[in-house]
């Protein structure tokens, strides 16, 4: 068809499968084996984006992820990715990619006015800019600026493709599968070591893909085939494809991506789009290779102008040539050799210019492709050469961005004129031209060096064998940083459209470091992290300011190396498995029942029972607590935390956690512990039953439970290792259930066995004992009141935890039992002025909840001096109340602060908050608990609770934070 | 009110993940299957914790009524009735899967008497069982440990944090099935991400 | 980051839990300026920009609390042991 500069034979691209895809709405055709770049160049298009800042029309540079330019939407709907790198896409049937950045088209690109504005667009604009007058930010400059800002646009709804993460272990990880990274392998892989080989692109080579060069005296491809069906046949070999490793981290964990999908229109069933790795080993090689290096001259960001090893992967790798009259631009001999390549290749070259004689490429013709150059001698005399390809190779990079991820810098190297690595994270070697030895005998050397030590050093016997030979190669390589004496814009930073003027600019201004520069002109800050752009950059800066590249610096690169998706970091982990979801023993019941439920932390609390479908949760509460205060309501509390404390010195440990004492809590007693923390506030509380001389069970609140655990380790371990003590977590042993109400002994009757006896007299009011129920099922029974009634809490092993509720609420029906969820028991704590969480904040101590008589003068506990500092006892810090709605029907907010009447809400005259509200159902009216100053001097007067977020200002009567018997006689019955 | 004792009311007990297995859709037995998934229902699992300077006595005692001694570092210990893990310096988890022994509990107090805390965890556990050709692969999509056979033989145990769970790993002896323990209420939750992670390779659920 | 537990062996950090500066010694509570002294064991802290002593708990192994020397600039870890000298008798 009309691939017009596809090459009639050769490339490594597959001729037998013939693609179809679109760009910008136009259909192309290519094969399998391009990338998007390769096919639409072969199709004769040189122009794919606009530049960010001035929408000047931009082609392909690059054959790889350094790619500034090309970036395109591809995909579309919830699948669409922005910003992608037409170089590294992998065609496949039925692609459709756009460009980006232009409107109405990439070829008449309205918004390509912004080049006119470019005295008004250089560097660090925006701080200068927008400032006047400050009213027309909000409404005018920030919508302007968001609309224009940022590249490519996002998709609207949720992906619907699924991602993974996954762990990876291996003796030696080799990063790139060029010459190095293969030789790597192949020596850490003979001697038997576990190796993992990664690599970007979807085959094993690197630059040999590219550059027809010979090893053992041949082709250099026979010997990648060889090694690549070796490497595959080691069992102990695991080659990642087009998997990235985008990041070092600390001890030796590797973060890597593989696209697992990407290069198909929609991934296999079952296979995830992209898998995240976190790759632990103790010995990696960096294999990375090196970026060829562009020069800056005027417009050198013509369509058309390429480095001059993505001319050559593009017509030896893909059969595609960039263009018909090439003029090729070099300071080193390796760029000589894109001449011969073009020439094999039916590209007529017209001139070339070679730097180091002194001859200089000044300017770039045409538009939205290149059409001439004006080239100037060592003689000063200019002459203008038409082209439609430019190819430039000004020296190489290493690729050492991932040696800096621990915080080394890269040291300049006079001799090589490149950075390279410093400091090297511990475990990680660098072989061939990520350590600057660029030539292809290096790279085979290094990397059966470097492979062959890290097998040594994972404990295996590294086999000898001989290094493949390669032709000698000498670079004489002299770079040229920037061509100074040139008309139209020179760049530095394609992506963010960064040009030397900027640094210039930035200079003069004062920007001189390397770190300022970076920021203020916003070179390397792009995607590309400035791959093709950096050194050039400092460079620049250097000369403007009469320092040395060594003098200058550079910045260091940050993980990742190349964007990742956010969804293979998650992985599994999205939507209802964000985190794990912890289930109470009654859910399956309470779910068939239709309740309503509540994440509490990690757990599923049923928050009410509906009656009916709709109910609301306020008629659902009430209904609740009034059926629980009238008869007897049903309620899991598994979610508490419950402790197993065994031990000869149980009881003393509990007397030094707890501000009460346990040591002389009887046997089948329980009690209420407070626990402090060390600062002296309280840190959790909870009731501690005696099963034994040296047995016990704690408990805890439900959000507090892993924190108790972790602090009474603590203290065992780290405080009083010498005490003999065993702690277990035992709160998914016990299914709990709380029965409270009038009826709530009668309930309970019908299940306990006969000879078992909870009268009041037998089993008074905290009491505990272990019982048997429905037939010798072992249970515990707790007779213990969070809601105030008759309540006792019983607990049987977790497997009966379903069967129970169903018997309860079988045998309860005719008490009168009703389910009743943490919406009523919320409700019907606060009414008896119990503390939790609203009250449990962290800055609240025993004496601000009224709970001094629980803090015993008898003995030290955790927290007991700092709980006594001067200002934790001044009279004016707030304490625990009751409020009271004065009208009755306004809602109390929690969190509403209180202020005398007629007082300016001021910090000054903020008398405390409110810490927990509910509409009381007992008391017909809206009541809560908060902490006031010298709240109990004011009882039985009122005061106001002002909200401004949820706009309340409310009128409250002060009084005893228990509202309900507050004699506890029905506790007690 | 009066209340009368309701006699023969039987509970039945239920497993961790018997309220959510009874109304799934169970995926058609598949050939080929990378991993096979069942859950293991009945089973012992007490905590021992040895109090301090008892734990040569209580070794002691082991050996002498189950042949097997306490372990270290990790590992297991088996014998015909029970076996060991040691989660902890002077912990362990005693378990029995096969034939566990109802009343374990009364039978082993005596014995270790005031040598060290014995709890019973029997019911604060999920466990399920994992086995087939694609269980480490599987697993390294949350685990962190290196689960290489040379690395993680099956004398060995390891608690971690995988998939955002705390859970405690083991082998059978010959080291065919995986076991991963978790807290129970969390049982539907590793069965959920094990799926996902199993679902490239193909996998059956066993009821 | 991984850490090394001196039972259970090299870990991912996701399985600790950080509490802080080790080494400090519970005040005698009956001393006479012990609220004083108190005061400094909870907020007073060397903050060392190098290498530190940590107390970390294996919350997700053993449950162990250990005692580490870490390199807060590097990471650098250098020894990792019990905080609980009974801890370290039982693994001997």
């Amino acid at each position: 068809m009309s691939q017009i500069n596809r090459l009639a034979e050769g490339g490594l691209i597959n001729r037998s499968k013939r693609l179809k895809f679109s760009f910008d709405g136009k259909e192309f055709e290519g094969f399998e084996g391009d990338t998007l770049a390769s096919a639409l160049i072969a199709n004769g298009v040189s122009l794919f984006g606009r530049s960010f800042k001035y929408h000047r029309p931009r082609g392909v540079l690059t054959a790889g992820s350094e790619e500034p330019n090309a970036l395109v939407e591809l995909r579309s709907g919830n699948r669409l990715e922005p910003n992608t790198r037409a170089t590294t896409i992998e065609l496949f049937d039925g692609l459709a990619a756009n460009s980006q950045n232009r409107w109405p088209s990439l070829d008449i690109d309205v918004l390509s006015i912004n080049s006119l504005m470019a005295p008004l667009l250089t560097a660090g604009f925006y701080y200068k800019t927008f400032m006047w007058p400050a009213s027309f930010w909000e409404k005018i400059y920030e919508p302007a600026i968001r609309r224009a800002a940022g590249l490519g646009k996002p998709p609207e709804g949720f992906d619907p493709d699924h991602y993974e993460k996954s762990f990876a272990h291996c003796d030696v990880l080799v990063i790139g599968a060029g010459p190095a990274g293969i030789s790597a392998a192949l020596a850490a892989g003979r001697a038997g070591a576990q190796v993992i080989l990664c690599d970007e692109g979807p085959r094993l080579g690197g630059r040999l893909l590219s550059d027809k060069e010979y090893i053992n005296d041949k082709p250099a491809l026979d010997w990648v085939r060889d090694s690549t069906l070796e490497l595959e046949n080691l069992a102990n070999i695991r080659i990642l494809r087009r998997t990235t490793v985008f990041g070092i981290y600390d001890h030796g964990v590797y973060g890597a991506i593989e696209r697992v999908s990407d290069h198909m229109a929609i991934p296999r069933e079952f296979s995830p789009r992209q898998r995240s790795y976190r790759i632990i080993t103790k010995r990696a090689i960096l294999c990375s290779g090196a970026i060829e290096r562009t020069m800056v001259f005027g417009d050198n960001d013509r369509p058309g102008i390429m480095l001059g090893s993505a001319v050559r992967t593009y017509v030896n790798q893909y059969a595609a040539i960039p263009g018909k009259r090439g003029v090729v631009v070099t300071s080193s001999n390796d760029g000589l050799s894109t001449v011969e390549t073009l020439k094999k290749n039916g590209v007529q070259v017209d001139a070339i210019v070679d730097t180091r004689n002194g001859d200089m490429i000044q300017h770039a013709l045409g538009g939205k492709r290149v059409q001439a150059v004006q080239i100037i001698d060592k003689n000063g005399k200019t002459r203008e050469v038409e082209c439609d390809l430019v190819s430039i190779s000004n020296g190489w990079n290493p690729s050492l961005h991932l040696t800096c991820h621990l915080g080394s810098r890269p040291v300049w190297d006079e001799n090589k004129n490149a950075f390279l690595p410093g400091k090297l994270p511990s475990g990680l070697a660098v072989a061939g031209a990520a350590q600057g030895r660029f030539s292809l005998q290096e790279a085979l050397y290094d990397g059966i060096r470097t492979g062959n030590e890290a097998a040594e050093l994972a404990g295996f016997d590294p086999k000898q064998f001989e290094t493949p030979s390669a032709e000698p190669e000498i670079f004489d390589h002299r770079p040229i940083w920037r061509i100074k004496a040139s008309k139209g814009k020179r760049f530095v930073d394609f992506q963010h459209d960064v040009t030397d003027l900027d640094i210039e600019l930035a200079n003069r201004e004062g920007f001189k470091s390397v770190e300022h520069m970076k920021r203020y002109t916003t070179l390397g800050m792009a995607t590309d992290q400035g791959k093709t752009a950096n050194v050039a950059g400092l460079a620049i800066l250097g000369e403007v300011s009469n320092r040395t590249i060594s003098e200058v610096g550079t910045t260091i690169f940050r993980p990742p190396y190349t964007p990742v998706t956010l969804g293979a970091l998650a992985g599994h982990h999205k939507h209802h498995e964000f985190r794990p979801t912890r289930l109470t023993p009654s859910h399956k019941w309470a779910s068939e029942r239709g309740a309503v439920f509540v994440e509490t932390g990690l757990w599923m609390r049923a928050q009410y029972f509906p009656k009916y479908s709709g109910e609301n949760w306020l008629d659902a509460m009430i209904r609740e607590v009034k059926g629980t205060r009238e008869a007897a309501g049903v309620c899991d509390v598994s979610t508490l935390g419950k402790i197993d404390i065994q031990g000869e010195d149980a009881a003393v440990f509990l007397d030094r956690i707890y501000t009460g004492t346990f040591s002389t809590l009887p046997i089948g007693r329980v009690r209420y512990g407070l626990m402090l923390r060390e600062d002296g506030f309280v840190f959790d509380d909870g009731t501690t039953a005696r099963l034994g001389e040296k047995h016990f069970l704690m408990t805890t609140t439900t959000a507090g439970a892993a924190k108790v655990m972790a602090h009474l380790e603590f203290c065992h371990q780290v405080l009083w290792p010498e005490l003999n003590i065993a702690f277990t977590s035992v709160t998914e042993q016990w299914a709990q259930y709380s029965i409270a109400g009038p009826n709530a002994r009668a309930v309970l009757e019908t299940l306990i066995d006969p000879n078992i006896d909870i009268s009041n007299d037998s089993f008074s009011y905290m009491a505990c004992k272990s019982i048997t129920i429905c037939g010798n099922i072992p249970a515990r029974l707790f007779r213990i009141s969070f809601s105030g009634e008759l309540a006792y809490e019983i607990g049987v092993p977790n497997r009966y935890g379903d069967a129970l509720i169903r018997a309860l609420m079988d045998v309860g029906k005719k008490y009168g039992l009703i389910p009743y969820g943490l919406e009523a028991l919320t409700t019907m704590r606060i009414e008896k002025g119990h503390v939790a969480g609203g009250e449990l904040n962290g800055q609240t101590t025993p004496r601000d909840l009224g709970l001094n008589k629980m803090v015993s003068q008898k003995k030290d506990c955790i927290g007991k001096h700092l709980s006594e500092r001067p200002a934790l006892l001044e009279k004016n810090r707030p304490i625990l109340v009751g409020l009271k709605s004065i009208s009755g029907k306004s809602n109390l907010s929690a969190g509403a602060h209180f202020l005398d009447i007629g007082s300016n809400p001021s910090l000054d005259n903020d008398l405390g908050h409110m810490t927990s509200t509910t509409y009381s159902p007992t008391l017909n009216c809206w009541i809560g608990l908060g902490l006031l100053k010298n709240g109990r001097e004011r009882l039985g007067g009122t005061i106001r609770a002002v909200d401004f977020m949820r706009k309340t200002d409310v009128l409250v009567e002060i009084c005893d934070p228990i509202f309900v018997d507050i004699n506890g006689e029905r506790l007690r019955g | 009110m009066e209340s009368v004792y309701v006699a023969n009311f039987v509970l039945d007990p239920t497993s961790a993940l018997d309220p959510f297995l009874v109304n799934r859709r169970h995926d058609k037995e598949i050939d080929n299957a990378g991993v096979t998934i069942k859950e293991e229902r009945k089973f012992l699992f007490l905590s021992l914790t040895a109090f301090k300077n008892n734990y040569e006595e209580l070794s002691d005692v082991i050996f002498s009524e189950y042949g097997i001694t306490l372990p270290k570092y990790g590992k297991i210990s088996r014998s015909s009735q029970i076996n060991l893990i040691n989660i902890a310096p002077g912990q362990w988890l005693i378990y029995s899967f096969d034939n566990p022994i109802s009343n374990f509990l009364s039978i082993i107090e005596p014995i270790v008497g005031n040598l060290g805390a014995i709890v019973d965890l029997s019911d604060a556990r999920a466990i399920i069982k994992i086995s087939g050709p694609k269980v480490r692969d599987t697993l390294a999509k949350g685990v962190s440990i290196d689960l290489h056979p040379r690395k993680f033989t099956p004398d060995r145990a390891v608690s971690t944090f995988a998939a955002q769970l705390g859970m405690t790993i083991w082998q059978s002896e010959d080291g065919l099935t995986f076991y991963i323990s978790v807290f129970r209420a969390f049982g539907y939750s590793l069965l959920n991400w094990l799926i996902t992670s199993a679902s490239e390779f193909g996998y059956n659920i066993e009821i | 980051m991984r850490i090394p537990c001196p039972f259970c062996g090299e870990r991912d950090l996701q399985e600790y839990s950080f509490l802080g500066e080790a080494g400090l010694k519970r005040p005698d509570p009956e001393a006479s300026d012990a609220q004083k002294q108190f005061h400094d064991y909870v907020h007073i802290r060397k903050n060392t920009a190098g290498t530190t002593s940590e107390l970390w708990l294996h919350t997700y192994g053993c449950r162990s609390w250990i005692v580490v020397q870490r390199n807060t600039l590097t990471h650098e870890i250098f020894s990792s042991e019990f905080a609980s000298d009974t801890l370290k008798e039982l693994t001997k």
